[in-house]
C-alpha cells in the first residue's frame, strides 16, 4: 500500500461480504431502471408495429394531391416515403339474389368490389394479408378478398381473368351518388365503363359477414399512371415523428394543398406527437411520476447500503480521523468506494434487469397457451438507449446515494473509535420501555425482539424503510396496470368467433333443435343465447351515485316520493353456456338459490362520456351491495307512468364491474341484471332470442360452422351471420400481449422488491451474527435464536406493512388523479387486495430472508464470530 | 520547552440536573522530552484529558496550547493534520483497521498526508517492536500484545512530538506490559519526545518523571519523581 486512497480498495477486498451487499443494491437498483426501460421500448415497439399494422406505416395523408406534385412531394426535406393510393370507381361482382333481397332491410341490388390502387410504395406501408397468392406488381393485377370468388361467375382461381363493370351508384333514380358503404334497396348502379383485371391474390379481411355487400381489392399503380390533371391521396412517412405537426403544414403551404391534412394519430401517439396534447400531457406525467418512483426507490436502496456500510464502519473512520485523517479524505475514501462498487453493480445491473425482463416473458409464454401465436409478436427490445441511461441513471443514483453516507463518514468524530471499543456498537441506546405485550406472548426473546427494534432505531429505520419501499413499488404499480385494465387500456374482444341473428321478421326466436343442432356442429365450445328485456327498475334515490346523476340526469327525472322509475333497466340471459361465469361472480349463493329467490347479477359500472370535462367516466350508477332486492318491472315506462306497474322483485347475489360476453362497462346509463334462464323465464314469461354468439374451442377448425352458417343464410335470408373470429383472435391476441407485459412488469418489480426485502433483512442479520454469537455464548438455545429472528422479521414486515400501505395508498391516489387528467376518470378505491398481496409477501420474505443468515449463524464457530471486530 | 498546556480546561457533559463535570478549571503544563503518567480512580476525568489533549474532543471552556498553537481554534481539516503530525495515539484496545496488515497499520499516519514512508525507519520500529516476522498479518491474526505494538507502532510512525497513551497495558499480562512501556520509553529518549500515560499500574507510575493525580475532575497531587 502506498496511498491512503488504496484504504477504499482494502475495504473492499477485506469486507467483501458487506462490499457484495452493497453491489447488490446497486445492481438490483439498476437492473429495475434497465427491466422498466426496456419493457416500455419493447411495448412501444410492438404497439408500434402493430398501429403499422392495422393504420399503416405514415404519418401524414394529403388528399387530393394533383399528380404533378407528388415527385415534388417526394424529393422535400424530411419526407422518407411517399405511398400513393386512388380509390377507384366501384366495381359489380354479381347481383344479390332474389331470394336474399327477399327479406326484410335495406338490401342492395349488387355486391360491389371496392377497389383501390396501390402504389409500390402503398403496398409497403399498409398491411395487406393474403390468404393465397402476391400481391400485384403491375398494373391489371388484382388481389381481393377471397369470399368474393363465391360470388363470381366460374370456378375461378388465381392466374385467371376477369371483367368487371365499373361505375357509380346513385341514390334511387337520381343523379345523386350513394354515400360510401351506406346500402339502400332502391339505389341504382350505372356503368361507365368495363375493366379487366388478373386475379393474383386473395385477401384475409379483417370483418366479414355472409350478407357483406362490399369486398375490398386492390389493384397496382404504376406511377406513369399518374396524371397532373387528376388528383391523389397522398401519404407521407417523414423521417422522423417530431414536431411532424409544423412540418406537414410548411410541406402543405410549400406546394399550396389545401385541403384538410389527416394525421396517423394511432402511431403519431407513440411517439407522443398525436393532436391531442392534454393526453400527452398526462402520459408524460405518468412516465415522469414512475421515472422518479423508481429513481427514488433505487436511491433509497443504495443509500441504505452504503449508511448500513457506514454505519457497521463507525470506529474504523472514527479512528482514521484519530490518526489523523481529514474529514475530506473520508468523505474521498467512501466516494471512492461507491465509484469502485458501481463499477461492478452497473454493469451486472444492466444484465440482470434484461434477462429479468427475458425470463418473466419466457416464464409467462410457456405458462399461455398457445404460445406460438403470440410469441412472434413479442419480443425484448435490448435498446442502446436504455442500457446507456440506465447506467447514467445508476451512476446518478449511487453518487446520490454514497453522498449523505459519506458526509456522515466525514463528520465522524474521532472520539467514536475511543468509545466503542470492546463494546457494542454506537447506537442511541436509549431506556426503553419493557415490551410487556410482546414479553408476554413470546418470552424472553419477543422481549429481546422487540427492544432490539426499539433500541437501535437506525437500523431497525433503514430496514423498514427499504422493505417500504418494496411494499410502495408493488401496489403503485400492480395498482396502475389494474387501472389501466379497468379503463379498458387492453380490449379483450367478444368471447364469441361467430354471431349468428334473426332479422325482425315473423320469425322471433331460435328453436331448441336449433340450437342443439349448432352446440353439436364439430368445433364448438359453447353457444350463449342472448336473451334481454328491457325492464324499469323502482329506485331509491339515495342509491344513485352522485357522480352518476350528474352525467345521466335525465335517466332520474321519474321519481315519486324519493323512488326513481329508472328506464334503462335490462334483464339477460345468456343460457347455460354462461352459468360457470356468473357461478363465479356469485358471493355467497349458489345456482338453485338464485333460481329459487329471483338471484341477478348486477353490472351497474357505466362508461360515460362527460362533455363538460371532456373526458370519459367509469362510474357505478348505483350503490347496490349483495343481498340488496331490487323491484322491477318489465312492463314499457310509459305504461308504467299511468297506472299501478306490475312489480317483480329480484335479490343481488352477486356484483360485477364488466358485461360477460364482451368484458365491457355498460353504456348510456345501461344497467344490466344477469340471471338464470329458469328466472328470466319466471320474470318475463317469455324464453325467446334472436342471436345466438358462438365460441370455437382453441384451435378448432371453423370449417363446419362456416359451412352450416353459409347455407343457413343462403336457404333463409331472414338469417344472418357475422364472421369475427379473425378480428376477435386479434384482440385476444394483442390483449393477452399486452397483459403478458402488463403482469411482466409487476412480476420484474416484484422480483426486484423481494430481493431488496431478502438483501435487507439478511443484511441486517450477517452484520448482527457477533450479537447472536454472544447471546449463544450466554446460553441462549438455537430455537430461541430462531424464534428471535423470526419474530423481528414478522415484527419489521407489519410494520413496513402499515407505512407501505398508506404511503402506496397516497400515490394511487395521485395516479388515479392523473389518469383522470389523461381523459379517463374512474372511482379511486383503496387497493385492497394489492396491499393484502404485498404485505403478506413481504412477511414471508422477511422470514424467509433469515433463513439462510440464521443457518450460517448456528453453524459457524461462536469464539470466531465474537472476535471478529467489524 | 514546554509543549503542552491547558488554561482553566473544562468539560461537562450533559445538562442540568444530570450535568457531569468531568473536568474543572484544569491548569497544567508539560515540558518537553517529559514522561508524564496520570493516575486517580474510575471516573475522574483521566481520559477526558486526555482526549482533549490529544484534540480528539472539544473542551466546555478553557484552552490547549501546543507547541504555541491554541487547537481549539483549528478548523476540523487543520486539527486533522495537527493529530496526524504532533501526536500519537495508543489505546487501551487497540483499535487497528482489521482490513490492513500489521506495517499497514503502522504507515497509514504518513500515508494520510501522502508522504513517502521512510523505508529505513519503519524497518527499524518494526524491528525494535518486534514485530518484523509478523509485519504482513492482519490484526486478526495477531496477539493482544503484538496487536499493541502496531498501535504504538502506529503512534511512533510520525515521530510526533507527543504520545498520549490510556491504559496501554490495561489488556495485558506484567511481561508484555514492562515491554511495551520500555518500547515507549526507549522511544521518547530517542526522537525527544513527550509521553502522557494514564495507568492504574504504579509500577509503570513510578517510572514516570512526574506522576499527575486526578480526583473528580481536579488536579489533587502533581510530583515530580526521582528528584
Ligand atoms: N460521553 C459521555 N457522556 C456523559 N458522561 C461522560 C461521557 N464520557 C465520560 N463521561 C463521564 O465523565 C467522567 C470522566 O470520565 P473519564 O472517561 O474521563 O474517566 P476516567 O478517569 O478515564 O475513568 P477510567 O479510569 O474508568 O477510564 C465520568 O464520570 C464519566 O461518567
Ligand atoms: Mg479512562
Amino acid at each position: 500500500m502506498n496511498s491512503y486512497g488504496q484504504l477504499t480498495s482494502r475495504y473492499l477486498k477485506g469486507q467483501w461480504k458487506r462490499a457484495f451487499l452493497t453491489v447488490i443494491g446497486i445492481i438490483l437498483s439498476v437492473a429495475l431502471i434497465t427491466g422498466i426501460g426496456t419493457m416500455v421500448v419493447s411495448f412501444r415497439e410492438y404497439e408500434i408495429n402493430k398501429a403499422i399494422t392495422d393504420t399503416g406505416d405514415y404519418h401524414v395523408l394529403y388528399p387530393e394531391v394533383p399528380g404533378a406534385l407528388i415527385p415534388k412531394i417526394k424529393n422535400s426535406v424530411g419526407v422518407s416515403r411517399v405511398g400513393v393510393i386512388i380509390n377507384e370507381k366501384d366495381l359489380v361482382i354479381s347481383k344479390v339474389s332474389a331470394l336474399e333481397r327477399s327479406a326484410s332491410g335495406e338490401i342492395p341490388p349488387y355486391r360491389y368490389l371496392k377497389l383501390k390502387s396501390y402504389d409500390r410504395n402503398s403496398l409497403k406501408m399498409f398491411s395487406v394479408f393474403l390468404k393465397e397468392g402476391r400481391l400485384p406488381q403491375k398494373p391489371g393485377e388484382l388481389v381481393l378478398d377471397y369470399w368474393v370468388l363465391d360470388y363470381l361467375p366460374g370456378a375461378l382461381k388465381l392466374g385467371d381473368q376477369i371483367k368487371l363493370a365499373s361505375g357509380v351508384r346513385y341514390a334511387g333514380n337520381s343523379d345523386r351518388p350513394m354515400e360510401e358503404y351506406k346500402l339502400s334497396s332502391e339505389e341504382t348502379f350505372q356503368q361507365e365503363t368495363e375493366k379487366e383485371f388478373t386475379i393474383v391474390g386473395l385477401i384475409t379481411p379483417r370483418f366479414e359477414s355472409s350478407h357483406n355487400y362490399f369486398a375490398n381489392g386492390i389493384t397496382f399503380l404504376g406511377h406513369q399512371q399518374l396524371t397532373s390533371k387528376e388528383t391523389y391521396n397522398v401519404y407521407v412517412r417523414l423521417t422522423s415523428a417530431r414536431g411532424v405537426q409544423e412540418r406537414a403544414e410548411a410541406i402543405a403551404q410549400a406546394f399550396g394543398l389545401n385541403h384538410p391534412i389527416k394525421y396517423n394519430n394511432q402511431l403519431l401517439r407513440l411517439s407522443a406527437q398525436d393532436q391531442d396534447s392534454s393526453l400527452n400531457q398526462a402520459l408524460t406525467m405518468v412516465a415522469i411520476f414512475f421515472t422518479l418512483l423508481v429513481i427514488v426507490c433505487a436511491v433509497a436502496v443504495i443509500y441504505n447500503a452504503f449508511h448500513i456500510s457506514v454505519v457497521e464502519r463507525v470506529s474504523q473512520f472514527g479512528l482514521l480521523r484519530c490518526v489523523g485523517a481529514t474529514p475530506g479524505q473520508i468523505h474521498r475514501i467512501v466516494l471512492k468506494e461507491a465509484g469502485i462498487l458501481s463499477l461492478s453493480g452497473i454493469p451486472l445491473g444492466l444484465v440482470f434487469g434484461v434477462l429479468a425482463m427475458k425470463l418473466v416473458i419466457y416464464l409467462i409464454n410457456s405458462l399461455g397457451a398457445n404460445a406460438l401465436v403470440f410469441l412472434k409478436d413479442l419480443q425484448v427490445e435490448v435498446s442502446l438507449p436504455v442500457l446507456l441511461l440506465s447506467s447514467l441513471l445508476g451512476l446518478v443514483t449511487v453518487y446520490l446515494s454514497a453522498m449523505g453516507p459519506a458526509k456522515q463518514a466525514a463528520k465522524i468524530s474521532p472520539l467514536e473509535a475511543i468509545r466503542n471499543t470492546g463494546s457494542d456498537q454506537k447506537e442511541a441506546f436509549k431506556k426503553v420501555k419493557q415490551a410487556r405485550l410482546l414479553q408476554w406472548i413470546f418470552g424472553i426473546e419477543g422481549q429481546i425482539a422487540g427492544k432490539n427494534l426499539r433500541r437501535k432505531k437506525k437500523r431497525f429505520q433503514i430496514t423498514v424503510f427499504s422493505m417500504i419501499i418494496s411494499i410502495v413499488l408493488y401496489i403503485v404499480f400492480s395498482y396502475f396496470f389494474n387501472s389501466l385494465f379497468r379503463i379498458g387500456a387492453v380490449e379483450g374482444g367478444v368471447d364469441a368467433d361467430f354471431l349468428l341473428s334473426i332479422k325482425k321478421g315473423e320469425q322471433t326466436s331460435f328453436s331448441a333443435e336449433q340450437y342443439v343442432e349448432i352446440k353439436n356442429l364439430p368445433g364448438v365450445e359453447y353457444v350463449y343465447k342472448n336473451k334481454s328485456t328491457d325492464v324499469a327498475l323502482r329506485v331509491s334515490e339515495k342509491k344513485v351515485n352522485p357522480r352518476f346523476a350528474e352525467l345521466k340526469g335525465e335517466l332520474l327525472e321519474k321519481k315519486e316520493a324519493g323512488i326513481i322509475l329508472y328506464p334503462a333497466g335490462k334483464l339477460l340471459s345468456y343460457g347455460e353456456a354462461l352459468l360457470p361465469k356468473i357461478e363465479e361472480t356469485l358471493q355467497g349463493y349458489d345456482l338453485a338459490a338464485m333460481n329459487q329467490q329471483n338471484g341477478i347479477i348486477l353490472i351497474s359500472t357505466n362508461m360515460l362520456y362527460d362533455s363538460v370535462g371532456k373526458k370519459r367516466v367509469i362510474v357505478e350508477a348505483f350503490d347496490y351491495q349483495v343481498g340488496d332486492e331490487i323491484q322491477l318491472s318489465i312492463q314499457r315506462s310509459d305504461e308504467l307512468e299511468k297506472g299501478n306497474p306490475q312489480l317483480m322483485t329480484v335479490k343481488v347475489m352477486g356484483i360485477s364491474e364488466n358485461t360477460f360476453l364482451d368484458d365491457g362497462y355498460t353504456e348510456d346509463g345501461q344497467v344490466y341484471l344477469f340471471t338464470t334462464d329458469y328466472v328470466y323465464q319466471k320474470l318475463t314469461g317469455n324464453q325467446d332470442y334472436r342471436q345466438m354468439a358462438i365460441r370455437l374451442e382453441e384451435n378448432a377448425d371453423p370449417e363446419a360452422v362456416v359451412k352450416y352458417l353459409k347455407n343457413l343464410t343462403v336457404q333463409n335470408p331472414s338469417y344472418e351471420y357475422l364472421d369475427i373470429s379473425n378480428y376477435v383472435e386479434k384482440l385476444r391476441n394483442a390483449a393477452l400481449t399486452t397483459k403478458i407485459f402488463f403482469y411482466g412488469f409487476i412480476a420484474v418489480v416484484a422480483l426486484i422488491g423481494s430481493l431488496n426485502i431478502i438483501n435487507t433483512i439478511s443484511t441486517n442479520l450477517i452484520l448482527r451474527s457477533r450479537e447472536f454469537a454472544m447471546l449463544k455464548a450466554i446460553g441462549m438455545t438455537q430455537a430461541g435464536i430462531n424464534k428471535l429472528v423470526c419474530l423481528e422479521s414478522t415484527l419489521y414486515g407489519l410494520i413496513a406493512a402499515i407505512y407501505g400501505g398508506i404511503i402506496g395508498s397516497a400515490f394511487t391516489y395521485l395516479l388515479s388523479k392523473i389518469i383522470t387528467q389523461a381523459g379517463i376518470e374512474y372511482t379511486w378505491g383503496i387497493p385492497w387486495s394489492q396491499i393484502l398481496t404485498a404485505v403478506l409477501g413481504a412477511i414471508l420474505l422477511a422470514l424467509f430472508s433469515g433463513y439462510i443468515p440464521l443457518k450460517r449463524i448456528n453453524q459457524g464457530v461462536m469464539i470466531e464470530k465474537i472476535r471478529i471486530e467489524e | 520547552m514546554e509543549v503542552v498546556r491547558t488554561i482553566d480546561l473544562c468539560k461537562s457533559y450533559g445538562t442540568g440536573a444530570i450535568k457531569i463535570d468531568a473536568l474543572k478549571e484544569v491548569n497544567l503544563s508539560i515540558k518537553q522530552g517529559e514522561f508524564v503518567a496520570v493516575v486517580g480512580p474510575s471516573g475522574s476525568g483521566k481520559s477526558t484529558l486526555l482526549h482533549l489533549l490529544g484534540g480528539v474532543d472539544r473542551p466546555s471552556a478553557g484552552k490547549v496550547v501546543i507547541d504555541g498553537m491554541d487547537i481549539y481554534q483549528l478548523n476540523e481539516k487543520e486539527l486533522a493534520i495537527f493529530r496526524r503530525r504532533k501526536v500519537g495515539f495508543v489505546f487501551q484496545f487497540y483499535n487497528l483497521i482489521p482490513v490492513l496488515t500489521a506495517e499497514e497499520n503502522i504507515t497509514l499516519p504518513i500515508l494520510l498526508d501522502r508522504k513517502k514512508i521512510n523505508t529505513n525507519y519503519i524497518k527499524e520500529l518494526l524491528d525494535i517492536l518486534g514485530l518484523q516476522q509478523r509485519r504482513h498479518h492482519l490484526p486478526a491474526e495477531l496477539s493482544g500484545g503484538q496487536q499493541q505494538r502496531v498501535s504504538i507502532g502506529r503512534a511512533l510512525a510520525y515521530k510526533p512530538a507527543i504520545i498520549l497513551a490510556d491504559e496501554p497495558t490495561g489488556n495485558l499480562d506484567s511481561k508484555n506490559s514492562k515491554e511495551i512501556i520500555d518500547l515507549l520509553k526507549l522511544s521518547v529518549k530517542k526522537y525527544h519526545q513527550t509521553l502522557i500515560i494514564i495507568t492504574h499500574d504504579l509500577a509503570i507510575a513510578s517510572q514516570a518523571d512526574r506522576v499527575i493525580t486526578i480526583e473528580d475532575g481536579m488536579i489533587v497531587q502533581d510530583e515530580v519523581m526521582g528528584a
